[in-house]
C-alpha cells in the first residue's frame, strides 16, 4: 500500500470533514482568479474602446497655429506609397440645434470629412461611405447631410432626415488676444444639413485624440460643406477654401504608419504656406519681404532669418492711435490719429539716418506738414498696448524729430504699402470708416486723413529705430511684422528655401501626434481592475485561507490518534506531515478547480456590479467579459499554493506531539502553551510595542500628499493592527498562563480563549482584519458637500463651474466685456468670473479609465485664486515662484496627482509647447479633494508664453451667492449661447467626482463585508468547534450543578468576547490610521455611516456566536459523562 | 433507622435506534441508606449501577419510581432545579478526574462554587478550597495545572472538588477506574476518611470487592434488579 493509497482512502473515509476545507479554497480560487478575470476583461475592454477610438489610423498631423493646405494631405500620401491614407480633416468645436429649438447640444466635436477618412473606420462598411450605409440606415454620403454619433444622436433625440443647425466660430488668422487682431467679437457661422443618421462605434462614433473610454459627442460634416464655410473669409481674392488643420494618417488592413517615415514625408512636402509663411516682394522691386498671416513673425522664423543673412532688416509696423506735435489742443490741432509707424533698422534703410537713436523719429512730409512741426520738435506717439484679458491700455512715448521723408507714393487700390503687413479689418477696408482693427475710434477722422488713406493705405507716416519699437510693440507671438532682404544680394527662392530648411515642421506649428502610441500608453490605466480587486479582495482571501486553514487543522486534531498510530507504527514525522498535506493539497485542487468555475460567476458578478451598483467607479463604461488562461492558471496555482501553505501553518504543531500523547489525548490534545513556563518573545507585549511605535512613527513621517501615501495610510493601520494582534496572543498569553485564582464563572471565559490560543488568533485577527478594512474605507466616505461656499472648500467657495466651446477672450468682470457682450450689470453685482485658459488634453480625473498621457492644462492668476481650496501641500502663492531651468510650477489636485498621474510632490511632467519644443511642469502644490480634479494648473503668464495660439478663456469658475446661483448659471448660459457655454453647479461637480471614489469605497466595503461575512462564519466554525471538543466538560460542568443556561452565557460570554476583540482592535487601528483624515490633513471627515457598519458587524458578530453557542448547547451534554 | 436515601420502585429504560423495543435497564429498585453511611453497588458491566448513580444524582430522570433525598423528591426535579440540587446537596467523583486544565488545582476545586449558587465568595471560598486541599494531602499542588500533576492527585483533586459545597451525599462512579493499586488505596482511604470525619453519606459504584468490603453495606446490581450482598 502506498503512501497515495492511504491519501486515496483518507479522502474517501473522511470526505465528509474535507467539503469544508475544499470550500475555503474554492473560495480563494474564485476571488483570486476572479479579481485577474476582472483586471484581464476592464484591459480588454479598454484596449477596444481605443482601437474603435482611432481604428485604423495611426498618426495625427496638427495645426496649432491654425491650418494648412489640404494639399499637403496628398503630397504626404504620395511620398508614403499607394497603401496609405492620409485624410485631410477639419477639426472645431460648436453647437447644434434642432430647428425648433427643442433641443441644442454644446461643445460638440465637429470633424470636416471626406471619404479618405471613413476608409481609416475600425468598419469602413459600416460608415455613411461604407458598402453597408444603406443597411446601417445612412443617407447617402454627400454635402447635404450631417451624422452624429450614438451619443450626439441619443442627445439630440433628431428625427431622420430633419435639420440640424450647426453654429461654429470662424476662425481668425491669428489670435484674437493679440493686438490689431481685428473685430473684438467672434464671428460665428451658422448652417444646417439634413440629419443622414446615427454611427456606431465601429462606424468610427467613436473617434477622438483624447485617451477616455467616454464616447465624445461628434458631428461629422462633408469636409468641403465645413470648409466653404469656416474659411470664407481666408482667401477671398482666390476664393479658395481648401484648408485643413489636421490630418489623420493610417493604413488599411494589418500594417501600420512607419513614423520615422511619416515624419520624413512631413519635412519633404511641408511648404512655407502650411506655417501662414510667405516671401512678398516689394513695390519698390529692390527688396523681398517675409511676412506671416499672424501679422508677427514669431521667434523661430526670426532666428532663422538671420541666420540666413545677419543684416537683414527687420521691420515692425503699428498701428498708433494719435502722432502728436507738443503743440496740440484738444480740437485736434497738432494731433495726427490713427497712423501706421514702422520701427526698422535705419542702418539698412536709405531715406533713414544711419544714427536714428531710440528717442528720435522721422515723419513724412504729409506728416510734418500736417502737425506742423520741425526738426527738433517734440512728436508724442500714443498707442494701444493689450493688457490682460484684451484689456486696452493707452501708452505714451515721446520722440525728437530727427529727420523728414518723402511723402509716400500712392498705392494701387488692393494693394499695401511694403512696410505694412496685413492687419485684419484694416488692410481690406476700403476706407478708415470701414476700419475694425479690434480698437476704440475716438479721435475724429479728418477728409484729409482719408484722403491720406485712399491714396497710400496704410503708409507709415513715421519710422523710428527698431530697438525702441521693440521696446513698445514687442508682444508674446512676436517682435517683427516683416524681414526684408535686398534683391541684389539674396533671390527670392533661395531665401524660401533656406527659411524651409532652417524651419522644423514643429516651429512651423505642424505636429504629429502618435494615435497608435499614445492609445496602447493610455491603455497603462492609472488603475489596474486586476490588481486593485485583488487588492480589494485580499481581506476574503486571507478569511478564506484562515476558514480552510481552520477546518483543515480541526480534521486533523479529530485523527490525532491515527496520526499516533502511525507514529508508533514506525512513520516518520515528515511522512506522517506529508500524508496529511498531501490530503490537503488534493482537497485544495479539487477546491481550486471549483473555484475556478466560481470565477467566472464571480467575475462576470462584479464586471455586472462595475456596469450597474459600481458604475460610478468607472464612467458609466460597459465591461465586456475576457480572460486569459494565463491570469487562471496564475490564480489557480496561487490559491494552490496559499491554501497549502494555510493547512501547513496551521497544522505545523500537530506533530510536534509524542506518538503516545497524540494517541491518548486524541482529539482533545492541548497545545503546549498551558504548560510552558517560559512565554516565547511573540508572547510578551514587545512585539505589540514595536509595532505600535511603528505605527506611530509611519502615520508621522508619511508625506500625506505624496505618492506612498496611501501605502503609508495602508501601512500605518496595517501595523496598528498586527500590533493589536500581537497584545491579543499577550493577552491570551498571560491568561492561559495566570496562576492567580479565578474570582468568578466569567474569568473562565477569558481563561477559556486561551485554551486553544492559535485559533482564537486565527479568528480575532481575520475579525479585525476585516473590521480594519470596511471601517477604514467607510470612514472614507464623502458625502454632499455642505460647505461648498467656503473658500477652503472643495469647490473652492465657486458656486458654479463650467467650460466653453469657443473662446472668450475679455474679462466678464470689468465694465468693457460686460458691455461687450450686453451684460446685465445689475444682475451680475454679486458674481465674479474667474476665467481659466485651457490646453485641451486627457483628463486626469478619476472620471478617465485610461492614462492620462497628455494632461490638460489650465492657465490661472494665482491671486485670483488666492485663499481657495485647501492645500495638502503648497498654496496658490508657490504659482508665483521661479523655478530653475525654465520649469513651470503647478498646482494640482492630491488625486490626480496620487491616482492619474502617480506622482508626487516636486515631480515633472513634460509637455510640448506650441512650437512642439519640450517643456517641463513640476508640481507644487497640491489641492485636497477639490472640484480641480484632472488636470495640471500652471501660471496664466507663463501659459501665454508656451502656447500663444491658445486665445482667450474656456474654462470659468464663478463665484456667486448660493441662492442666486440658478438664475446666474441660466442667464450666462442663454448670454454665451453661441460660445457653447455650459456650467453646473460646482458642489455637482465635485459628488460626480466624489461618486468614483464612493464608488471604490464601497467595492471596497462590499468585498470587505465578504470578508467579514467568511471571518463571522468563521468565528460560528471556531465556536461550534470549540464546544464539541468541551462537551465532557460541560458534562462535567452540569454535573456540578451549572445550569445549561449558565454554561450558555459563559461560553457566550468568552466567545463574544473574542469577536469584540477582533472588532475593536481593527477598528481602532482603523481609526488610528485615518487619524490623519479625522485631524485635516488627508481626505473629509469621516461620516456616520461606519459606525453604524461597525454596530451591524458586532449584531453579526453576537447573532452567530449565540447561533453557535445554542446550537451546541442546546441540550445537555451529561451524556457525555455516561459514555464512560 | 432513619433513611437518609431512599429508592422506591424506580425504574429506568434505555430507547435506542437500533432496537425498536426500549431496553430496561431495571425496574421496581428498592433502596434505603442511612445517613452517613457508606455503601458500595457492585455489580458486571452493564447492569445499570452508573444508571442508577446518575438517578439518584439527578443527572438523569427515572422513568417510574421515586427518589428520595434527605426528604426531597428529587427524581422529577426540572433542569435547573435539578442543577441546583447538584450543586448545593451532590458531591460526584467520576472514574476520570474531569478537571479543567485550563485551571489550577486549587481553582478547579473553587469551579462548582462558581456557578452562582453559593454563598461562599472571594477569600472565604479560597479559604474552603484551600482547607480541602490540605484534607485531601495536595496542598502542595494548589497552583498546579492539572496536566502538572499525577493521575492519583488528579483523582484527590476531584474529591476535594467535590466537597467544596459542603455536599451530604457523595456520589463515587469507580473513582478508582483509572488508578493503579497504591494510588486506589489512598483514595478509598480518603473516601472513608471523610464519610467518617465529615458524616457524608457515601455511595459508590466499583467493580472491586475489595474495596466494597470497605463500605458499610454493599449491594449487587444484577439483572435489573438491586440485592444486598454479604461480603
Amino acid at each position: 500500500m502506498s503512501l497515495w493509497k492511504i491519501i486515496a482512502k483518507n479522502l474517501f473515509y473522511f470526505r465528509r470533514q474535507q467539503v469544508g476545507v475544499a470550500i475555503g479554497a474554492a473560495l480563494c480560487a474564485m476571488v483570486l482568479i476572479g479579481a485577474l478575470m476582472v483586471g484581464d476583461s476592464v484591459r480588454a475592454t479598454l484596449a477596444k474602446l481605443a482601437e474603435t477610438r482611432i481604428g485604423q489610423a495611426d498618426m495625427a498631423l496638427l495645426a496649432t497655429d491654425g491650418f494648412f493646405r489640404e494639399e499637403l494631405a496628398k503630397e504626404i500620401t504620395l511620398k508614403l506609397g499607394s497603401d496609405s491614407l492620409v485624410a485631410p480633416v477639419v477639426i472645431t468645436r460648436g453647437t447644434v440645434s434642432l430647428p425648433d429649438g427643442s433641443n441644442s447640444v454644446a461643445n460638440v466635436q465637429v470633424l470636416g470629412v471626406n471619404e479618405s477618412f471613413w476608409k481609416l473606420a475600425p468598419v469602413p462598411e459600416n460608415t455613411p461611405s461604407g458598402g453597408e450605409a444603406e443597411k446601417n440606415g445612412f443617407s447617402e454620403w454627400g454635402t447635404n447631410f450631417f451624422y452624429a454619433n450614438e451619443r450626439l444622436s441619443l442627445q439630440l433625440k433628431a428625427p431622420d432626415q430633419s435639420r440640424l443647425i450647426l453654429r461654429i466660430e470662424e476662425p481668425s488668422l491669428f489670435s484674437r488676444d493679440a493686438p490689431l487682431s481685428g473685430e473684438r467679437d467672434n464671428k460665428f457661422v451658422s448652417f444646417n444639413g439634413k440629419f443622414g443618421g446615427s454611427i456606431h462605434a465601429d462606424g468610427y462614433g467613436h473617434f477622438g485624440l483624447q485617451g477616455n473610454q467616454r464616447e465624445p459627442l461628434t458631428l461629422f460634416v462633408p469636409l468641403k460643406t465645413l470648409q466653404k464655410r469656416m474659411f470664407r473669409s481666408f482667401d477671398e481674392e482666390n476664393g479658395n477654401t481648401l484648408f485643413s488643420n489636421f490630418l489623420l494618417l493610417g493604413k488599411t488592413g494589418e500594417s501600420h504608419i512607419d513614423e520615422e517615415l511619416a515624419r520624413k514625408a512631413l519635412e519633404q512636402t511641408w511648404s512655407l504656406a502650411d506655417a501662414g509663411i510667405t516671401i512678398k516682394s516689394m513695390r519698390n522691386k529692390e527688396d523681398f519681404s517675409i511676412r506671416s498671416r499672424q501679422v508677427f513673425l514669431n521667434q523661430s522664423i526670426e532666428k532663422a532669418a538671420y541666420s540666413i543673412d545677419t543684416n537683414t532688416t527687420g521691420v515692425l509696423t503699428y498701428l498708433v492711435n494719435t502722432i502728436e506735435a507738443e503743440a496740440s489742443d484738444d480740437n485736434g490741432r497738432g494731433l495726427i490719429p490713427y497712423s501706421m509707424v514702422s520701427a526698422t533698422n535705419s542702418k539698412s534703410v536709405s531715406f533713414l539716418p544711419d544714427d536714428l537713436r531710440k528717442d528720435e523719429i522721422v515723419l513724412n512730409q504729409w506728416a510734418v506738414d500736417d502737425l506742423k512741426v520741425a526738426i527738433g520738435d517734440k512728436i508724442t506717439l500714443r498707442y494701444f498696448s493689450v493688457g490682460e484679458r484684451r484689456k486696452l491700455k493707452e501708452e505714451t512715448k515721446k520722440f525728437t524729430l530727427r529727420g523728414i521723408t518723402p511723402t509716400p507714393p500712392n498705392i494701387p487700390e488692393g494693394e499695401e504699402s511694403d512696410w505694412t503687413p496685413q492687419f485684419p479689418g484694416l488692410s481690406d477696408a476700403e476706407s478708415c470708416g470701414e476700419w475694425d482693427t479690434g480698437i476704440p475710434i475716438t479721435h475724429k477722422i479728418r477728409p484729409k486723413d482719408e484722403e491720406y488713406w485712399n491714396k497710400h493705405r496704410g503708409s507709415p507716416k513715421g519710422f523710428i529705430s527698431l530697438e525702441a519699437g521693440k521696446e513698445l510693440w514687442s508682444n508674446r507671438w512676436g517682435s517683427l511684422t516683416g524681414i526684408r532682404f535686398a534683391q541684389e544680394i539674396h533671390s527670392q527662392d533661395t531665401v524660401e528655401k533656406k527659411l524651409r530648411n532652417l524651419i522644423s515642421a514643429e516651429q512651423a506649428g505642424l505636429l504629429f501626434q502618435s494615435l497608435r502610441s499614445d492609445s496602447k500608453a493610455s491603455l497603462e490605466s492609472p488603475v489596474d481592475f486586476g490588481q486593485l480587486f485583488l487588492s480589494f479582495s485580499s481581506f476574503v482571501i486571507v478569511a478564506a485561507l484562515a476558514l480552510s486553514g481552520m477546518l483543515f487543522a480541526f480534521s486533523i486534531e479529530q485523527r490525532n490518534q491515527q496520526a499516533g498510530l502511525l507514529l508508533a507504527l514506525g512513520l516518520s514525522k515528515k511522512k506522517v506531515r506529508l500524508l496529511f498535506l498531501g490530503e490537503g493539497f488534493c482537497v485544495s485542487f479539487v477546491g481550486v478547480l471549483l473555484g475556478g468555475l466560481l470565477a467566472m460567476l464571480y467575475g462576470k458578478s462584479i464586471l455586472s456590479l462595475l456596469s450597474g451598483n459600481w458604475s460610478g467607479a468607472v464612467s458609466g463604461t460597459t465591461f465586456e467579459y475576457s480572460t486569459r488562461l494565463e491570469s487562471i492558471l496564475t490564480g489557480g496555482f496561487a490559491a494552490l499554493f496559499m491554501s497549502v501553505f494555510a493547512m501547513a501553518w496551521s497544522t505545523r504543531r500537530q506533530l510536534k506531539f509524542e506518538p503516545v500523547e497524540l494517541l491518548s489525548a486524541g482529539e482533545n490534545l492541548l497545545s503546549n502553551d498551558l504548560l510552558k513556563k517560559k512565554r516565547k518573545w511573540s508572547q510578551t507585549p514587545y512585539p505589540s510595542l514595536l509595532f505600535f511605535l511603528g505605527a506611530s512613527g509611519l502615520s508621522i513621517t508619511t508625506d500625506l500628499s505624496a505618492s506612498g501615501a496611501s501605502e503609508g495610510f495602508f501601512g500605518a493601520g496595517a501595523l496598528l493592527l498586527i500590533s493589536g494582534v500581537f497584545y491579543f496572543r499577550f493577552y491570551l498569553a498571560k491568561n492561559s498562563n495566570k496562576k492567580t485564582e479565578l474570582i468568578d464563572a466569567k474569568g473562565l471565559s477569558s481563561r477559556n480563549m486561551g485554551r486553544r490560543s492559535g485559533r482564537s488568533l486565527v479568528t480575532m485577527a481575520s475579525m479585525a482584519a476585516g473590521t480594519f478594512l470596511v471601517v477604514s474605507t467607510g470612514a472614507f466616505r464623502k458625502g454632499s458637500p455642505s460647505d461648498s461656499a467656503n473658500l477652503d472648500s472643495g469647490t473652492g467657495g465657486f458656486g458654479l463651474v463650467g467650460e466653453s466651446a469657443l473662446p472668450i477672450y475679455d474679462d466678464l468682470n470689468g465694465k468693457e466685456g460686460r458691455i461687450l457682450y450686453d451684460l446685465n450689470e445689475t444682475l451680475l453685482s454679486n458674481t465674479q468670473v474667474v476665467p481659466l485658459r485651457l490646453r485641451a488634453g486627457d483628463d486626469a480625473s478619476c472620471l478617465n479609465l485610461n492614462k492620462a498621457v497628455r494632461p490638460v492644462i489650465y492657465g490661472v492668476k494665482p491671486d485670483e485664486m488666492a485663499g481657495r481650496f485647501s492645500f495638502a501641500n503648497g498654496d496658490w502663492s508657490r504659482l508665483k515662484e521661479a523655478l530653475p531651468d525654465g520649469k513651470i510650477p503647478a498646482v494640482v489636485d492630491q488625486n490626480t496627482m496620487m491616482w492619474a498621474l502617480q506622482k508626487g510632490m516636486g515631480d515633472e511632467i513634460e509637455f510640448l509647447d506650441g512650437e512642439g519644443k519640450t517643456f517641463s511642469v513640476q508640481l507644487v502644490a497640491a489641492v485636497k479633494g477639490s472640484i480641480l480634479q484632472g488636470a495640471l494648473y500652471i501660471p496664466e503668464d507663463q501659459f501665454v508664453k508656451k502656447f500663444p495660439q491658445q486665445g482667450g478663456y474656456r474654462s470659468f469658475l464663478i463665484n456667486v451667492p448660493v441662492d442666486e446661483s440658478e438664475t446666474i448659471q441660466k442667464y450666462l448660459e442663454d448670454k454665451f449661447s453661441n460660445y457653447g457655454f455650459e456650467l453646473q453647479k460646482s458642489s455637482d461637480r465635485l459628488l460626480e467626482l466624489q461618486k468614483v471614489e464612493n464608488t471604490y469605497l464601497s467595492i471596497f466595503q462590499g468585498l470587505g463585508g465578504l470578508g467579514m461575512l467568511l471571518g463571522t462564519v468563521g468565528l460560528a466554525v471556531v465556536v461550534a468547534r470549540n464546544l464539541m471538543e468541551r462537551s465532557k466538560e460541560f458534562g462535567v460542568m452540569e454535573a456540578l450543578g451549572y445550569r445549561l443556561s449558565h454554561l450558555r452565557s459563559l461560553a457566550f460570554s468568552e466567545h463574544f468576547t473574542l469577536a469584540l476583540w477582533g472588532l475593536g482592535v481593527g477598528a481602532i487601528s482603523a481609526i488610528l490610521g485615518i487619524a490623519p483624515a479625522i485631524f485635516g490633513q488627508v481626505g473629509e471627515l469621516p461620516g456616520a455611516g461606519f459606525i453604524y457598519f461597525f454596530l451591524s458587524l458586532v449584531i453579526l458578530c453576537f447573532l452567530w456566536t449565540k447561533f453557535s453557542v445554542n446550537m451546541i448547547l442546546r441540550k445537555s451534554h451529561i451524556e457525555h459523562l455516561q459514555d464512560e | 433507622m432513619e433513611s437518609f436515601l431512599k429508592l422506591t420502585n424506580l425504574s429506568k429504560t434505555y430507547s435506542s435506534p437500533e432496537c425498536e423495543e426500549p431496553v430496561n435497564v431495571f425496574s421496581g429498585v428498592n433502596l434505603e441508606i442511612a445517613k452517613g453511611s457508606s455503601v458500595a453497588i457492585v455489580g458486571p458491566s452493564g447492569s445499570g449501577k452508573s444508571t442508577l448513580l446518575n438517578l439518584i444524582g439527578t443527572l438523569d430522570q427515572p422513568d417510574g419510581g421515586e427518589i428520595m433525598v434527605d426528604g426531597q423528591e428529587v427524581g422529577r426535579l426540572t433542569k435547573d432545579g435539578a442543577a441546583s440540587f447538584r450543586n448545593q446537596s451532590i458531591g460526584f467523583v467520576f472514574q476520570s478526574h474531569h478537571l479543567l486544565p485550563q485551571c489550577t488545582v486549587l481553582e478547579n476545586i473553587m469551579v462548582p462554587s462558581l456557578a452562582g449558587l453559593s454563598s461562599m465568595k472571594g477569600g472565604e471560598l479560597k479559604e474552603r478550597a484551600l482547607e480541602l486541599l490540605e484534607k485531601v494531602g495536595l496542598s502542595h499542588r494548589a497552583n498546579h495545572r492539572p496536566a502538572e500533576i499525577s493521575g492519583g492527585e488528579k483523582q484527590r483533586a476531584s474529591v476535594a472538588r467535590s466537597l467544596i459545597n459542603e455536599p451530604s451525599l457523595l456520589l463515587a462512579d469507580e473513582p478508582t477506574g483509572a488508578l493503579d493499586k497504591m494510588n486506589s488505596e489512598k483514595l478509598i482511604a480518603l473516601l472513608i476518611e471523610l464519610n467518617q470525619t465529615l458524616g457524608l453519606t457515601l455511595l459508590m459504584v466499583t467493580h472491586s470487592l475489595e474495596i466494597a468490603k470497605l463500605m458499610k453495606q454493599t449491594y449487587l446490581m444484577d439483572q435489573g434488579t438491586l440485592a444486598p450482598l454479604a461480603i
